[in-house]
């Protein structure tokens, strides 16, 4: 490593260290932040199109009463796959997959994202989550239950064909790829950022990718969780949802909403920071308030967590718990506001130049205030009960998800555009597609309310005339063509701009982060220095130096002060990933079609796949050539393993929360004529397996030898008394039975699991190949192990209250 | 340097501690006594207690971002680490305890107004 004083001309070395195959072969197997979240962008926005032309069929549809352009059924499933891809096939991958992929690393001035080839896994599982949802609409099997998916109509008695199959396996599936996504941002934010790049100085744009990967890897687990206990009920007859087998379907209302409410706000939260970059470069001022618009970027995910409930206030919940949530639901909109100020006195403060990006955000702040506005009304019970399920509240998520969170994105498309592609874009054509979006937004939605507040309820497919209804859909189709018309606009433009454009320099727009220090379009490595950062806007403070890795590296440093710590070695590009992927999607299609031995194959064989990717990768400390210090603080591999434990301990809080809540619904626990938990032997060989800590935290290789043994004995006992409890209460007894086997067996998988990663870190330790005490892989094996021993302990005590 | 950090972290992180406690302890209570399992326990007093120790951190917490705001008034925010960080996280951290107080008072408050299990 050198400092920028001595950099040699290190461009040319540096490129060939991280140059990647061409071609097709070298979009396979990259694992370039910026090719894959260009790849994320397009696949994303492939589904965006298809969403879009759904939608279009549907306001087509509604256009007049009794239209006949979609029966009931076809209408059903468009609406349903409409906005199964808006939530999790075209936003959230676009928020995190497509812009914090790309400029997260740019803007925190690392060369890559923490671990390349996870993010590359993430890719290709995504994609084929996608293909595996569409393939349902292809094959005539499309889910048309409605997007969150209600029991009982999703259950095997109202919808027994694979559409809602396709719908729970899929999200199950893309929940995979967003939680990798998650973990990657995180680790990059924490680990990667450039030297002097103190947490007081981090772009808010990444306290914003923070806050969505983070609360990202909260709110997935409820809802891996609720479409797991789905997926059971419909296909082994356990009991979660059914009242006859001791089930309630609120427990499905729960589970959904405790992921479904705060997605609401990791879909606004990369557009909260995408205007957070916008609003300075075009002002010519830094934000104002930065330490409190960071924290409202934090805050509203928070409180967000605490909002679930007021979509199911129509369900008879007790007073006592519903203050709770209409407290939050009052309370999550301060934040909110506090950026709204900050953003609108930042411009009102500057030098503005009102240029296409900022008209984006412009009208991104017009239609979050009109949504933010019908979102407080919600937080008054009564209100909330008149206008439940009708299409005052498909107004109120469309202000706020499209108007909110696709604007600013297409602000964010602009304003990077010249920085990804080399090239500018026509400003005249880019505002003239601004205004027939903005107009074709405003007439789509705002119609809406009045229309909503007249009586129509959402999810009809048509209506009869005379009711006062025809004018507004008249109104809401004709905008939502004019919409379409923008956005082809606007694709139009783009698409004549990559080939004709201008030839745009480094920083066309005098950007002030460091994205915009690099050229257009950055090289591979993106920096051959990595500046040392004075400032929260370094590039309009004079330049502070930097370091220069020289081979195939980055620098980690400190999580706080962004100290450096370590030169890393970053794996190169590799086929394993889409691999890993492909075994997953024929995993998941097995089960679909009920073949579960044939799945479990697969799930085996993609774990072996995973094995040999990572017994060839680098190892995740310091690279052992260039090590600048090592000041004792945890290196990215424990990050990566703590963030994973995070989203385990999540689902198994959930898993928790779904036994407490079914047994308040019973009145006898177990039901009468079902056995009691065994508690004794479990404690003891809980007791046992915790033993295993002490060992698996001393790192070394003959602690790990000792430990694998008791743990494979602990699992070997567990799983024969295991057997012996589905014979003596099989899962399809009742309720309690079900819960009880899915937080058992969850428990042992994780063990299981636990045990193939000691004895993969063992092989790898008499191979030679990893030293004890530098390798993080190790330390994130401790991590986990000591989670999964609490958990022992914790499974037992929850089954002690079954008395 | 160590007092300040204490300090620091305690204000950032016990308003929303506080108040997720409440809130998570605060429906499951209400949850189990107005389910047919019907734990035995008044709500009314749960809740009102638990609002009582929940806003009691908050001020806490509160008192704790204004020792490390205070601290480091000779830096400004965009200053070196760590002194410009904890000024910078304080600034923040200030900016919590009428949040989570509101939170926790409203919640706590509108919880006990109402009947222990009317819907």
């Amino acid at each position: 490593m050198t400092t920028v004083t001595e950099a040699p001309a290190a461009g040319v070395r540096l490129e060939l260290e991280w140059r990647e195959h061409r071609g097709a072969l070298g979009w396979l197997t990259t694992v370039d932040h910026k090719r894959l979240g260009i790849l994320f962008f397009f696949t994303s926005l492939a589904f965006f199109a298809a969403g879009g032309v759904e939608a279009l069929l549907l306001r087509t549809q509604l256009v007049t009463a009794n239209a006949g352009v979609l029966g009931p059924k076809r209408f059903d499933e468009l609406m349903t796959m409409h906005g199964t891809t808006m939530i999790f096939l075209f936003v959230v991958p676009m928020g995190l997959g497509a812009f914090g992929n790309y400029l997260v690393p740019l803007l925190v001035g690392a060369r890559d994202l923490a671990f390349p080839r996870l993010n590359a896994l993430s890719y290709w599982i995504f994609l084929a989550s996608g293909v595996f949802v569409y393939a349902g609409l292809a094959i005539g099997q499309a889910p048309d239950q409605g997007w969150f998916s209600y029991v009982p109509l999703a259950e095997r008695e109202y919808s027994p064909s694979y559409g809602v199959d396709f719908y729970a396996l899929g999200l199950i599936f893309a929940g995979m790829s967003t939680t990798a996504t998650a973990i990657n941002l995180v680790t990059t934010i924490f680990k990667l950022r450039a030297p002097g790049m103190s947490l007081n100085r981090m772009p808010l744009f990444c306290y914003a990718q923070l806050a969505a990967a983070g609360s990202a890897l909260v709110l997935l687990p409820p809802l891996t969780l609720d479409l797991v206990l789905l997926e059971l009920q419909r296909k082994a007859g356990f009991h979660f949802f059914d009242v006859a087998g001791g089930g309630s379907p609120l427990l499905w209302q729960h589970l959904f909403w405790l992921f479904g409410h705060p997605e609401v706000y990791l879909i606004v939260l990369p557009a909260f920071g995408i205007t957070t970059s916008i609003i300075p470069t075009f002002a010519r001022r830094k934000m104002i308030a930065a330490p409190l618009v960071a924290l409202a970027e934090l805050l509203v995910a928070f409180i967000g967590f605490g909002v679930w409930a007021h979509h199911m206030f129509t369900t008879g919940l007790p007073n006592t718990a519903i203050a709770f949530f209409a407290a939050a639901t009052l309370m999550v909109v301060i934040p909110s506001t506090v950026q709204i100020y900050a953003w609108l006195f930042t411009v009102n403060l500057g030098r503005p130049q009102f240029k296409v990006p900022l008209l984006f955000v412009g009208a991104f702040i017009v239609f979050f205030v009109i949504g933010g506005l019908s979102g407080i009304m919600f937080a008054a019970v009564p209100f909330d009960q008149a206008t439940t399920d009708t299409y005052f509240v498909v107004a109120h998520f469309h202000f706020v998800i499209f108007g909110a969170a696709v604007f600013p994105i297409l602000g964010g498309i602009f304003y990077w555009f010249p920085k990804v592609t080399g090239r500018m874009y026509h400003e005249g054509w880019a505002q003239a597609a601004f205004w027939l979006t903005f107009w074709g937004t405003a007439l789509t939605f705002f119609p809406m309310h009045i229309v909503g507040l007249l009586g129509m309820p959402r999810r009809v497919y048509t209506y009869q005339p005379g009711l006062g209804w025809d004018a507004y859909n008249l109104a809401e189709t004709i905008g939502a063509f004019i919409l379409a018309g923008g956005l082809l606009l606007m694709t139009a433009n783009l698409v004549w701009s990559r080939l004709r454009g201008p030839v745009a320099g480094p920083n066309p727009f005098g950007g002030a982060t460091l994205e915009w220090a690099t050229s257009s379009p950055p090289p591979p490595y993106n920096f051959a220095v990595i500046p040392r950062v004075g400032s929260e806007y370094p590039l309009w403070e004079p330049v502070a130096g930097g370091v220069a890795p020289e081979g195939h590296e980055t620098l980690e440093t400190s999580v706080r002060d962004a100290e450096p710590e370590a030169v890393v070695e970053m794996p190169a590009e590799s086929a394993w990933p889409p691999v890993v992927a492909l075994l997953l999607a024929v995993m998941f299609a097995l089960a679909l079609t009920t073949h579960f031995v044939s799945a479990g194959v697969f799930a085996g064989l993609a774990g072996l796949a995973a094995l040999a990717w990572l017994w060839k990768e680098p190892e995740l400390g310091a690279s052992g050539r260039s090590a600048v210090a090592v000041r004792g603080s945890q290196p990215r591999g424990w990050w990566g393993a703590a963030l994973f434990v995070l989203t385990e301990a999540t689902l198994f809080g959930t898993i928790f929360g779904s036994w407490f809540f079914l047994r308040y619904k019973a009145r006898e626990w177990p039901p009468a004529g079902e056995p009691r938990p065994a508690v004794w032997l479990p404690l003891i060989l809980a007791g046992a397996l915790a033993t295993t800590s002490l060992l698996m935290a001393r790192r070394s290789r003959g602690a790990l030898a000792l430990a694998v043994p008791i743990q494979a004995g602990y699992l070997g006992v567990s799983l024969a008394l295991y057997v012996h409890d589905l014979h003596r209460d099989p899962p399809q007894a009742s309720a309690y039975a079900s819960i009880r086997h899915v937080l058992v067996g969850a428990g042992h998988f994780h063990v299981l699991v636990g045990i193939a990663v000691s004895l993969f870190l063992l092989a790898k330790l008499l191979d030679g190949r990893m030293t004890p005490y530098r390798a993080a892989g190790l330390r994130g094996a401790a991590l986990y192990w000591h989670f999964v021993n609490v958990l022992a302990l914790v499974i037992v005590g929850v089954q002690a209250t079954a008395r | 340097m160590r007092r300040l950090e204490a300090l620091l972290w305690f204000g950032l992180l016990g308003g929303p501690v506080a108040w997720a406690v409440e809130h998570v302890l605060g429906i499951e209570v209400a949850l189990a006594r107005c389910n047919p399992a019907g734990l035995r326990v008044s709500v009314h007093a749960w809740q009102l207690t638990a609002m009582g120790v929940a806003a009691a951190v908050v001020v806490a917490a509160e008192a704790a971002a204004w020792l490390a705001f205070s601290g480091t008034r000779e830096v400004d925010w965009e200053a070196d680490p760590p002194r410009g960080r904890i000024r910078f996280l304080a600034t923040a951290a200030l900016a919590l305890g009428p949040i989570f107080l509101t939170l926790v008072l409203l919640g706590g408050i509108g919880a006990a107004a109402h009947g222990a299990c009317s819907s």
